[in-house]
Protein backbone atom coordinates (compact mmCIF):
# COMPACT_ATOMS: atom_id res chain seq x y z
CA UNK A 1 0.00 0.00 0.00
CA UNK A 2 1.40 3.42 -0.83
CA UNK A 3 1.91 5.58 2.20
CA UNK A 4 2.26 2.72 4.65
CA UNK A 5 6.00 3.06 4.90
CA UNK A 6 5.77 6.75 5.56
CA UNK A 7 3.37 6.24 8.43
CA UNK A 8 5.55 3.59 9.99
CA UNK A 9 8.86 5.37 9.87
CA UNK A 10 8.62 9.11 9.68
CA UNK A 11 6.45 11.68 11.28
CA UNK A 12 3.40 11.79 9.10
CA UNK A 13 0.60 14.26 8.68
CA UNK A 14 -2.68 12.56 9.41
CA UNK A 15 -6.11 14.09 8.98
CA UNK A 16 -9.02 12.38 10.74
CA UNK A 17 -12.59 13.35 10.02
CA UNK A 18 -14.98 12.56 12.84
CA UNK A 19 -13.96 12.60 16.49
CA UNK A 20 -16.23 9.88 17.80
CA UNK A 21 -14.97 7.00 19.93
CA UNK A 22 -12.95 5.48 17.11
CA UNK A 23 -11.79 8.80 15.67
CA UNK A 24 -10.80 10.15 19.06
CA UNK A 25 -8.92 6.99 19.99
CA UNK A 26 -7.13 6.77 16.66
CA UNK A 27 -6.13 10.44 16.90
CA UNK A 28 -4.73 9.84 20.38
CA UNK A 29 -2.80 6.77 19.21
CA UNK A 30 -1.16 8.50 16.25
CA UNK A 31 -0.45 11.54 18.40
CA UNK A 32 1.22 9.39 21.05
CA UNK A 33 3.28 7.74 18.32
CA UNK A 34 4.66 11.15 17.42
CA UNK A 35 2.72 11.97 14.26
CA UNK A 36 1.12 15.27 13.40
CA UNK A 37 -2.61 14.75 13.75
CA UNK A 38 -5.51 17.01 12.79
CA UNK A 39 -9.04 16.01 13.78
CA UNK A 40 -12.09 17.63 12.20
CA UNK A 41 -15.56 17.36 13.67
CA UNK A 42 -18.78 19.34 13.32
CA UNK A 43 -19.35 19.29 17.04
CA UNK A 44 -16.85 20.79 19.47
CA UNK A 45 -18.23 18.63 22.25
CA UNK A 46 -16.84 15.51 20.61
CA UNK A 47 -13.30 16.74 21.19
CA UNK A 48 -13.73 15.85 24.87
CA UNK A 49 -12.76 12.36 23.78
CA UNK A 50 -9.23 13.50 23.02
CA UNK A 51 -6.85 12.89 25.93
CA UNK A 52 -5.40 15.91 27.77
CA UNK A 53 -2.00 14.97 26.40
CA UNK A 54 -3.18 15.35 22.79
CA UNK A 55 -0.79 17.71 21.04
CA UNK A 56 -2.40 17.72 17.61
CA UNK A 57 -4.96 20.09 16.15
CA UNK A 58 -8.71 19.86 16.64
CA UNK A 59 -10.86 21.85 14.20
CA UNK A 60 -14.58 22.45 14.17
CA UNK A 61 -15.88 22.08 10.64
CA UNK A 62 -17.36 19.99 7.88
CA UNK A 63 -14.94 17.47 6.44
CA UNK A 64 -16.90 17.22 3.20
CA UNK A 65 -16.09 20.87 2.56
CA UNK A 66 -13.08 21.39 0.35
CA UNK A 67 -12.08 24.62 2.08
CA UNK A 68 -12.30 23.02 5.49
CA UNK A 69 -10.09 20.17 4.38
CA UNK A 70 -7.55 22.67 3.14
CA UNK A 71 -7.60 24.35 6.52
CA UNK A 72 -7.02 20.97 8.10
CA UNK A 73 -3.86 20.65 6.03
CA UNK A 74 -5.10 18.03 3.61
CA UNK A 75 -2.70 19.26 0.94
CA UNK A 76 0.26 18.01 2.95
CA UNK A 77 -1.43 15.00 4.49
CA UNK A 78 0.04 11.53 4.12
CA UNK A 79 -3.17 9.90 5.25
CA UNK A 80 -6.84 10.76 5.55
CA UNK A 81 -9.35 8.70 7.49
CA UNK A 82 -13.11 9.32 7.30
CA UNK A 83 -14.85 8.23 10.51
CA UNK A 84 -18.10 10.15 10.88
CA UNK A 85 -21.40 8.42 11.63
CA UNK A 86 -22.64 9.00 8.09
CA UNK A 87 -21.54 6.53 5.42
CA UNK A 88 -22.23 9.04 2.69
CA UNK A 89 -20.34 11.83 4.38
CA UNK A 90 -17.37 9.49 4.75
CA UNK A 91 -17.58 8.40 1.15
CA UNK A 92 -17.72 11.96 -0.11
CA UNK A 93 -14.88 13.26 2.07
CA UNK A 94 -12.69 10.27 1.28
CA UNK A 95 -13.22 10.75 -2.46
CA UNK A 96 -12.37 14.43 -2.20
CA UNK A 97 -9.19 13.53 -0.30
CA UNK A 98 -8.26 10.86 -2.83
CA UNK A 99 -9.26 12.40 -6.13
CA UNK A 100 -9.03 16.14 -5.56
CA UNK A 101 -6.16 16.37 -3.09
CA UNK A 102 -4.48 13.10 -4.05
CA UNK A 103 -3.70 12.11 -0.48
CA UNK A 104 -1.48 9.00 -0.73
CA UNK A 105 -3.47 6.89 1.73
CA UNK A 106 -7.19 7.28 2.27
CA UNK A 107 -9.35 4.96 4.36
CA UNK A 108 -13.10 5.25 4.63
CA UNK A 109 -15.48 3.72 7.14
CA UNK A 110 -18.70 2.46 5.53
CA UNK A 111 -21.16 0.70 7.85
CA UNK A 112 -23.34 -0.61 5.02
CA UNK A 113 -21.53 -3.67 3.60
CA UNK A 114 -23.23 -3.38 0.20
CA UNK A 115 -22.19 0.23 -0.16
CA UNK A 116 -18.71 -0.72 0.97
CA UNK A 117 -18.45 -3.30 -1.82
CA UNK A 118 -19.39 -0.72 -4.42
CA UNK A 119 -16.80 1.79 -3.26
CA UNK A 120 -14.11 -0.87 -2.87
CA UNK A 121 -14.73 -1.70 -6.52
CA UNK A 122 -14.32 1.97 -7.31
CA UNK A 123 -10.91 1.83 -5.69
CA UNK A 124 -11.68 3.44 -2.37
CA UNK A 125 -10.06 1.61 0.52
CA UNK A 126 -12.97 0.99 2.88
CA UNK A 127 -13.73 -0.89 6.06
CA UNK A 128 -17.20 -1.96 7.15
CA UNK A 129 -17.31 -2.26 10.96
CA UNK A 130 -20.54 -4.18 10.52
CA UNK A 131 -18.78 -6.91 8.59
CA UNK A 132 -15.68 -6.90 10.71
CA UNK A 133 -17.56 -7.18 13.99
CA UNK A 134 -20.04 -9.77 12.77
CA UNK A 135 -17.16 -11.86 11.41
CA UNK A 136 -15.31 -11.56 14.68
CA UNK A 137 -18.29 -12.67 16.72
CA UNK A 138 -19.03 -15.50 14.35
CA UNK A 139 -15.45 -16.78 14.47
CA UNK A 140 -15.22 -16.60 18.22
CA UNK A 141 -18.46 -18.40 18.77
CA UNK A 142 -17.63 -20.99 16.13
CA UNK A 143 -14.35 -21.82 17.90
CA UNK A 144 -15.85 -22.21 21.37
CA UNK A 145 -18.85 -24.26 20.40
CA UNK B 1 -43.21 13.08 -28.00
CA UNK B 2 -39.84 11.54 -27.34
CA UNK B 3 -39.65 7.97 -26.16
CA UNK B 4 -40.94 7.93 -22.58
CA UNK B 5 -38.16 7.42 -20.06
CA UNK B 6 -38.10 5.75 -16.69
CA UNK B 7 -36.83 8.41 -14.33
CA UNK B 8 -36.04 7.76 -10.68
CA UNK B 9 -35.94 10.78 -8.40
CA UNK B 10 -34.33 10.57 -4.98
CA UNK B 11 -35.87 12.99 -2.52
CA UNK B 12 -39.51 14.02 -2.43
CA UNK B 13 -39.08 17.59 -1.24
CA UNK B 14 -40.32 20.53 -3.24
CA UNK B 15 -37.86 20.03 -6.06
CA UNK B 16 -38.55 16.30 -6.31
CA UNK B 17 -42.28 16.85 -6.18
CA UNK B 18 -42.58 19.54 -8.82
CA UNK B 19 -40.02 17.85 -11.02
CA UNK B 20 -42.03 14.63 -10.90
CA UNK B 21 -45.20 16.44 -11.69
CA UNK B 22 -43.65 18.04 -14.75
CA UNK B 23 -42.04 14.81 -15.94
CA UNK B 24 -45.26 12.86 -15.45
CA UNK B 25 -47.18 15.39 -17.49
CA UNK B 26 -44.62 14.92 -20.27
CA UNK B 27 -45.54 11.25 -20.28
CA UNK B 28 -42.49 9.82 -18.54
CA UNK B 29 -42.59 7.09 -15.96
CA UNK B 30 -41.44 8.50 -12.64
CA UNK B 31 -40.64 7.01 -9.26
CA UNK B 32 -39.74 9.11 -6.24
CA UNK B 33 -37.74 7.51 -3.46
CA UNK B 34 -38.31 9.30 -0.18
CA UNK B 35 -37.16 8.45 3.34
CA UNK B 36 -39.90 10.18 5.29
CA UNK B 37 -43.16 8.26 5.56
CA UNK B 38 -45.32 11.37 5.89
CA UNK B 39 -43.84 12.94 2.79
CA UNK B 40 -44.41 9.62 1.00
CA UNK B 41 -48.07 9.63 1.94
CA UNK B 42 -48.45 13.18 0.72
CA UNK B 43 -46.79 12.29 -2.59
CA UNK B 44 -49.06 9.29 -2.95
CA UNK B 45 -52.11 11.48 -2.41
CA UNK B 46 -50.98 14.04 -4.92
CA UNK B 47 -49.35 11.96 -7.61
CA UNK B 48 -50.65 8.40 -7.23
CA UNK B 49 -48.52 5.27 -7.09
CA UNK B 50 -45.25 6.82 -8.02
CA UNK B 51 -43.39 6.98 -4.78
CA UNK B 52 -41.58 4.51 -2.64
CA UNK B 53 -40.38 4.78 0.90
CA UNK B 54 -36.72 4.11 1.48
CA UNK B 55 -33.14 5.32 1.48
CA UNK B 56 -32.15 6.20 -2.06
CA UNK B 57 -28.53 5.28 -1.37
CA UNK B 58 -29.25 1.70 -0.39
CA UNK B 59 -28.70 -0.99 -2.95
CA UNK B 60 -31.71 -3.03 -1.79
CA UNK B 61 -34.05 -0.05 -2.14
CA UNK B 62 -32.67 0.86 -5.53
CA UNK B 63 -33.04 -2.74 -6.69
CA UNK B 64 -36.67 -2.72 -5.65
CA UNK B 65 -37.08 0.57 -7.46
CA UNK B 66 -36.07 -1.23 -10.65
CA UNK B 67 -33.03 0.94 -11.19
CA UNK B 68 -31.70 -1.65 -13.63
CA UNK B 69 -34.07 -0.31 -16.27
CA UNK B 70 -33.96 3.37 -15.29
CA UNK B 71 -32.80 5.81 -17.95
CA UNK B 72 -32.10 8.67 -15.56
CA UNK B 73 -31.55 9.10 -11.84
CA UNK B 74 -31.96 12.56 -10.35
CA UNK B 75 -30.85 13.12 -6.75
CA UNK B 76 -32.59 16.13 -5.24
CA UNK B 77 -32.10 15.88 -1.48
CA UNK B 78 -30.76 18.75 0.56
CA UNK B 79 -27.63 16.76 1.44
CA UNK B 80 -24.88 16.81 -1.13
CA UNK B 81 -23.22 13.66 0.20
CA UNK B 82 -26.45 11.71 -0.20
CA UNK B 83 -26.95 13.02 -3.72
CA UNK B 84 -23.41 12.05 -4.60
CA UNK B 85 -23.75 8.51 -3.28
CA UNK B 86 -27.16 7.93 -4.90
CA UNK B 87 -25.74 8.97 -8.24
CA UNK B 88 -22.56 6.93 -7.88
CA UNK B 89 -24.39 3.79 -6.78
CA UNK B 90 -26.85 4.25 -9.66
CA UNK B 91 -24.06 4.68 -12.13
CA UNK B 92 -21.69 1.98 -11.02
CA UNK B 93 -23.93 -0.67 -9.54
CA UNK B 94 -26.95 -0.28 -11.81
CA UNK B 95 -25.34 1.24 -14.91
CA UNK B 96 -27.92 4.01 -15.13
CA UNK B 97 -26.97 5.93 -18.28
CA UNK B 98 -27.53 9.40 -16.89
CA UNK B 99 -27.19 10.68 -13.34
CA UNK B 100 -28.03 14.20 -12.29
CA UNK B 101 -27.32 15.65 -8.87
CA UNK B 102 -28.59 18.72 -7.13
CA UNK B 103 -25.63 20.50 -5.57
CA UNK B 104 -26.51 22.51 -2.51
CA UNK B 105 -23.04 23.81 -1.86
CA UNK B 106 -21.87 25.37 -5.15
CA UNK B 107 -18.25 24.51 -4.46
CA UNK B 108 -19.19 20.83 -4.74
CA UNK B 109 -20.12 21.18 -8.41
CA UNK B 110 -16.56 20.76 -9.58
CA UNK B 111 -16.00 17.83 -7.22
CA UNK B 112 -19.13 16.00 -8.38
CA UNK B 113 -18.11 16.37 -12.01
CA UNK B 114 -14.67 15.00 -11.20
CA UNK B 115 -16.27 12.07 -9.39
CA UNK B 116 -18.23 11.10 -12.50
CA UNK B 117 -21.69 12.59 -12.03
CA UNK B 118 -23.06 13.36 -15.50
CA UNK B 119 -24.73 16.63 -14.65
CA UNK B 120 -24.97 18.85 -11.63
CA UNK B 121 -27.40 21.59 -10.84
CA UNK B 122 -26.45 24.27 -8.38
CA UNK B 123 -29.20 26.68 -7.45
CA UNK B 124 -26.68 29.31 -6.46
CA UNK B 125 -24.79 29.10 -9.73
CA UNK B 126 -27.98 29.03 -11.78
CA UNK B 127 -29.17 32.24 -10.16
CA UNK B 128 -25.74 33.79 -10.59
CA UNK B 129 -25.75 33.02 -14.29
CA UNK B 130 -29.04 34.84 -14.60
CA UNK B 131 -27.80 37.81 -12.67
CA UNK B 132 -24.77 38.00 -14.91
CA UNK B 133 -26.95 37.86 -18.00
CA UNK B 134 -29.22 40.63 -16.79
CA UNK B 135 -26.54 43.02 -15.70
CA UNK B 136 -23.78 43.87 -18.18
CA UNK B 137 -20.21 43.56 -17.03
CA UNK B 138 -19.49 46.08 -14.32
CA UNK B 139 -18.86 49.29 -16.18
CA UNK B 140 -17.49 51.03 -13.19
CA UNK B 141 -15.59 49.61 -10.29
CA UNK B 142 -15.63 51.52 -7.05
CA UNK B 143 -12.14 51.66 -5.64
CA UNK B 144 -12.35 54.16 -2.86
CA UNK B 145 -14.74 56.61 -1.30
CA UNK B 146 -13.11 59.59 0.32
CA UNK B 147 -14.24 59.68 3.87
CA UNK B 148 -16.53 62.54 4.80
CA UNK B 149 -16.75 63.81 1.24
CA UNK B 150 -18.85 62.98 -1.76
CA UNK B 151 -15.79 62.19 -3.82
CA UNK B 152 -14.75 58.77 -4.94
CA UNK B 153 -12.25 56.94 -7.04
CA UNK B 154 -13.48 54.51 -9.68
CA UNK B 155 -11.92 52.35 -12.34
CA UNK B 156 -13.35 51.97 -15.84
CA UNK B 157 -12.38 50.11 -19.00
CA UNK B 158 -12.97 51.63 -22.40
CA UNK B 159 -15.07 49.14 -24.33
CA UNK B 160 -15.29 48.70 -28.09
CA UNK B 161 -18.55 50.64 -28.28
CA UNK B 162 -17.25 53.54 -26.26
CA UNK B 163 -17.88 56.97 -27.83
CA UNK B 164 -14.65 58.15 -26.19
CA UNK B 165 -12.42 56.11 -28.51
CA UNK B 166 -10.29 58.31 -30.68
CA UNK B 167 -11.13 61.44 -28.73
CA UNK B 168 -8.75 63.48 -26.64
CA UNK B 169 -9.63 63.97 -23.00
CA UNK B 170 -10.22 67.67 -23.64
CA UNK B 171 -12.98 66.75 -26.07
CA UNK B 172 -14.78 64.35 -23.76
CA UNK B 173 -17.86 65.78 -22.14
CA UNK B 174 -16.78 64.94 -18.64
CA UNK B 175 -18.67 66.33 -15.65
CA UNK B 176 -16.98 69.38 -14.16
CA UNK B 177 -15.95 67.68 -10.93
CA UNK B 178 -14.41 64.69 -12.70
CA UNK B 179 -10.78 64.12 -13.54
CA UNK B 180 -9.10 61.23 -15.26
CA UNK B 181 -6.24 60.64 -12.86
CA UNK B 182 -4.47 57.71 -14.39
CA UNK B 183 -4.36 56.01 -17.78
CA UNK B 184 -3.33 52.37 -18.02
CA UNK B 185 -2.62 50.93 -21.44
CA UNK B 186 -1.31 47.50 -22.30
CA UNK B 187 2.44 47.54 -22.88
CA UNK B 188 2.85 51.00 -21.39
CA UNK B 189 3.54 52.31 -17.94
CA UNK B 190 0.52 53.83 -16.22
CA UNK B 191 0.65 57.60 -16.63
CA UNK B 192 -1.19 60.76 -15.74
CA UNK B 193 -2.80 61.71 -19.03
CA UNK B 194 -2.67 65.24 -20.37
CA UNK B 195 -5.75 66.89 -21.87
CA UNK B 196 -4.53 65.93 -25.34
CA UNK B 197 -4.23 62.22 -24.57
CA UNK B 198 -6.40 60.14 -26.95
CA UNK B 199 -8.28 57.13 -25.58
CA UNK B 200 -8.17 53.70 -27.18
CA UNK B 201 -10.15 50.53 -26.82
CA UNK B 202 -9.22 48.47 -23.73
CA UNK B 203 -7.63 51.46 -21.99
CA UNK B 204 -8.23 51.40 -18.28
CA UNK B 205 -8.62 54.65 -16.43
CA UNK B 206 -8.74 55.60 -12.79
CA UNK B 207 -11.14 58.48 -12.38
CA UNK B 208 -11.70 60.91 -9.56
CA UNK B 209 -15.38 61.78 -9.51
CA UNK B 210 -18.41 62.24 -7.27
CA UNK B 211 -21.42 60.13 -6.58
CA UNK B 212 -23.63 62.63 -8.41
CA UNK B 213 -21.51 62.62 -11.54
CA UNK B 214 -21.17 58.88 -11.89
CA UNK B 215 -23.92 58.58 -14.48
CA UNK B 216 -22.64 61.36 -16.68
CA UNK B 217 -19.16 59.94 -16.46
CA UNK B 218 -20.42 56.56 -17.65
CA UNK B 219 -22.24 58.30 -20.50
CA UNK B 220 -19.14 60.16 -21.59
CA UNK B 221 -16.80 57.18 -21.48
CA UNK B 222 -19.05 54.23 -22.26
CA UNK B 223 -22.06 55.69 -24.05
CA UNK C 1 -79.72 0.07 0.72
CA UNK C 2 -79.68 -0.23 -3.06
CA UNK C 3 -76.79 -2.29 -4.38
CA UNK C 4 -76.68 -2.33 -8.16
CA UNK C 5 -73.00 -2.78 -8.81
CA UNK C 6 -70.63 -4.93 -6.81
CA UNK C 7 -66.88 -5.11 -7.32
CA UNK C 8 -65.12 -8.29 -6.26
CA UNK C 9 -61.38 -7.82 -6.00
CA UNK C 10 -60.03 -11.29 -6.65
CA UNK C 11 -56.61 -11.99 -5.22
CA UNK C 12 -55.95 -15.57 -6.24
CA UNK C 13 -55.66 -16.47 -2.59
CA UNK C 14 -58.34 -19.15 -2.24
CA UNK C 15 -60.84 -16.81 -0.60
CA UNK C 16 -62.01 -15.45 -3.94
CA UNK C 17 -64.68 -18.12 -4.27
CA UNK C 18 -66.24 -17.04 -0.96
CA UNK C 19 -66.08 -13.41 -2.01
CA UNK C 20 -67.95 -14.15 -5.24
CA UNK C 21 -70.55 -16.20 -3.38
CA UNK C 22 -71.07 -13.27 -1.02
CA UNK C 23 -71.45 -10.90 -3.94
CA UNK C 24 -74.11 -13.15 -5.44
CA UNK C 25 -76.02 -13.35 -2.19
CA UNK C 26 -75.93 -9.62 -1.58
CA UNK C 27 -76.78 -8.74 -5.16
CA UNK C 28 -79.51 -11.28 -5.65
CA UNK C 29 -82.48 -9.13 -4.79
CA UNK C 30 -81.42 -6.10 -6.80
CA UNK C 31 -80.07 -8.21 -9.69
CA UNK C 32 -76.77 -6.40 -9.30
CA UNK C 33 -74.10 -6.36 -11.92
CA UNK C 34 -70.90 -8.00 -10.68
CA UNK C 35 -67.48 -6.73 -11.66
CA UNK C 36 -64.62 -9.07 -10.93
CA UNK C 37 -61.18 -7.55 -11.16
CA UNK C 38 -57.78 -9.11 -10.69
CA UNK C 39 -54.83 -6.78 -10.14
CA UNK C 40 -51.38 -8.01 -11.10
CA UNK C 41 -48.83 -6.15 -9.04
CA UNK C 42 -45.85 -5.45 -11.30
CA UNK C 43 -42.44 -5.08 -9.74
CA UNK C 44 -40.69 -1.79 -10.52
CA UNK C 45 -37.89 -3.63 -12.25
CA UNK C 46 -40.34 -4.22 -15.11
CA UNK C 47 -42.45 -1.78 -17.09
CA UNK C 48 -46.00 -1.71 -15.82
CA UNK C 49 -47.29 -3.25 -19.05
CA UNK C 50 -44.78 -6.10 -19.04
CA UNK C 51 -46.22 -9.51 -19.83
CA UNK C 52 -45.70 -11.78 -16.85
CA UNK C 53 -46.90 -15.17 -17.98
CA UNK C 54 -47.43 -17.03 -14.68
CA UNK C 55 -49.28 -14.09 -13.14
CA UNK C 56 -51.40 -13.70 -16.21
CA UNK C 57 -52.27 -17.41 -16.26
CA UNK C 58 -53.26 -17.36 -12.59
CA UNK C 59 -55.35 -14.23 -13.12
CA UNK C 60 -57.15 -15.76 -16.07
CA UNK C 61 -57.84 -18.96 -14.16
CA UNK C 62 -59.16 -17.13 -11.09
CA UNK C 63 -61.37 -14.85 -13.15
CA UNK C 64 -62.73 -17.68 -15.24
CA UNK C 65 -63.80 -19.66 -12.17
CA UNK C 66 -65.39 -16.63 -10.58
CA UNK C 67 -67.14 -15.63 -13.77
CA UNK C 68 -68.57 -19.11 -14.27
CA UNK C 69 -69.93 -19.21 -10.75
CA UNK C 70 -71.63 -15.82 -11.06
CA UNK C 71 -73.02 -16.61 -14.52
CA UNK C 72 -74.40 -19.92 -13.26
CA UNK C 73 -76.29 -17.85 -10.73
CA UNK C 74 -77.70 -15.62 -13.47
CA UNK C 75 -75.66 -12.53 -12.84
CA UNK C 76 -74.40 -10.10 -15.39
CA UNK C 77 -70.62 -10.31 -15.00
CA UNK C 78 -67.75 -8.17 -16.16
CA UNK C 79 -64.17 -9.30 -15.60
CA UNK C 80 -60.96 -7.38 -15.96
CA UNK C 81 -57.24 -7.92 -15.42
CA UNK C 82 -55.29 -4.83 -14.47
CA UNK C 83 -51.54 -4.37 -14.14
CA UNK C 84 -50.44 -1.83 -11.55
CA UNK C 85 -47.65 -1.01 -9.15
CA UNK C 86 -49.92 -1.38 -6.15
CA UNK C 87 -53.12 -3.34 -5.72
CA UNK C 88 -55.01 -0.96 -3.41
CA UNK C 89 -55.06 2.17 -5.57
CA UNK C 90 -55.88 0.08 -8.64
CA UNK C 91 -58.97 -1.38 -6.96
CA UNK C 92 -60.09 2.09 -5.90
CA UNK C 93 -59.62 3.30 -9.46
CA UNK C 94 -61.84 0.55 -10.89
CA UNK C 95 -64.46 1.14 -8.19
CA UNK C 96 -64.56 4.83 -9.11
CA UNK C 97 -64.67 4.27 -12.86
CA UNK C 98 -67.64 1.94 -12.58
CA UNK C 99 -69.30 3.78 -9.69
CA UNK C 100 -69.80 0.54 -7.78
CA UNK C 101 -71.86 0.44 -4.60
CA UNK C 102 -69.74 -2.09 -2.80
CA UNK C 103 -66.30 -3.66 -2.90
CA UNK C 104 -65.87 -7.21 -1.62
CA UNK C 105 -62.45 -8.65 -0.87
CA UNK C 106 -61.41 -11.96 0.60
CA UNK C 107 -58.31 -12.27 2.74
CA UNK C 108 -56.37 -15.14 4.21
CA UNK C 109 -55.28 -15.32 7.82
CA UNK C 110 -51.68 -14.23 7.61
CA UNK C 111 -49.01 -13.36 10.12
CA UNK C 112 -46.00 -11.23 9.48
CA UNK C 113 -43.21 -10.82 12.03
CA UNK C 114 -45.46 -12.57 14.54
CA UNK C 115 -48.45 -10.26 14.16
CA UNK C 116 -51.65 -10.58 12.18
CA UNK C 117 -51.53 -8.60 8.96
CA UNK C 118 -53.97 -7.73 6.21
CA UNK C 119 -51.21 -6.67 3.81
CA UNK C 120 -51.25 -3.30 2.11
CA UNK C 121 -54.18 -3.52 -0.25
CA UNK C 122 -57.03 -4.13 2.22
CA UNK C 123 -56.20 -1.24 4.58
CA UNK C 124 -55.81 1.04 1.56
CA UNK C 125 -59.21 0.05 0.20
CA UNK C 126 -60.81 0.42 3.62
CA UNK C 127 -59.37 3.87 3.93
CA UNK C 128 -59.97 5.16 0.43
CA UNK C 129 -63.00 3.42 -1.04
CA UNK C 130 -65.84 5.78 -2.00
CA UNK C 131 -68.37 2.99 -1.35
CA UNK C 132 -69.13 0.24 1.15
CA UNK C 133 -66.42 -2.34 1.69
CA UNK C 134 -66.93 -5.90 2.79
CA UNK C 135 -63.92 -7.92 3.87
CA UNK C 136 -64.22 -11.66 4.28
CA UNK C 137 -61.43 -13.41 6.16
CA UNK C 138 -60.95 -17.14 5.98
CA UNK C 139 -61.26 -18.94 9.33
CA UNK C 140 -58.24 -18.94 11.61
CA UNK C 141 -56.78 -22.41 11.89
Amino acid sequence: MPGTEAIKQNKSNIVIMGCGRVGGKLAAMFDAAGHKVTVVDLDAYSFRRLPPTFSGTALIGDGTDEEMLRKAGIENANAFIALTQGDNRNVMAAQIAKHIFEVPRVICRIYDPLRKDIYEQLGLESISPTEVFADLLFQRLSQKI
Amino acid sequence: MLKPLYIVIVGGGNIGYYLSKALLSQGHEVLIIERDIRTCERLEDELGSCSMRGDGCETAVLTEAGLNRANVLIATTSHDEDNLVSCQVAKHRFKVPRTIALVNNPSNEKIFKKLGIDATISVTNTILEHVEQEIPAHSLIHLLTMSGQMEEVVEMTITRESPAIGKSIAHLRLPADTTIALLMREGERPRIPGVDAVLKENDRVIVLTSLDSERNLEKALLG
Amino acid sequence: MEIDKILVAARGNGVDQIAVELACKIGKKSKAKIYIVYVIEVNRSLPVDAIIKPDMELAEKVLLEAEEYAQDNDFEVDTEIIQAREVGPAIIEVARQNSVDMIIMGITYKKRFGSFTMGNAVPHVLEEAPCRVLICREPKQ
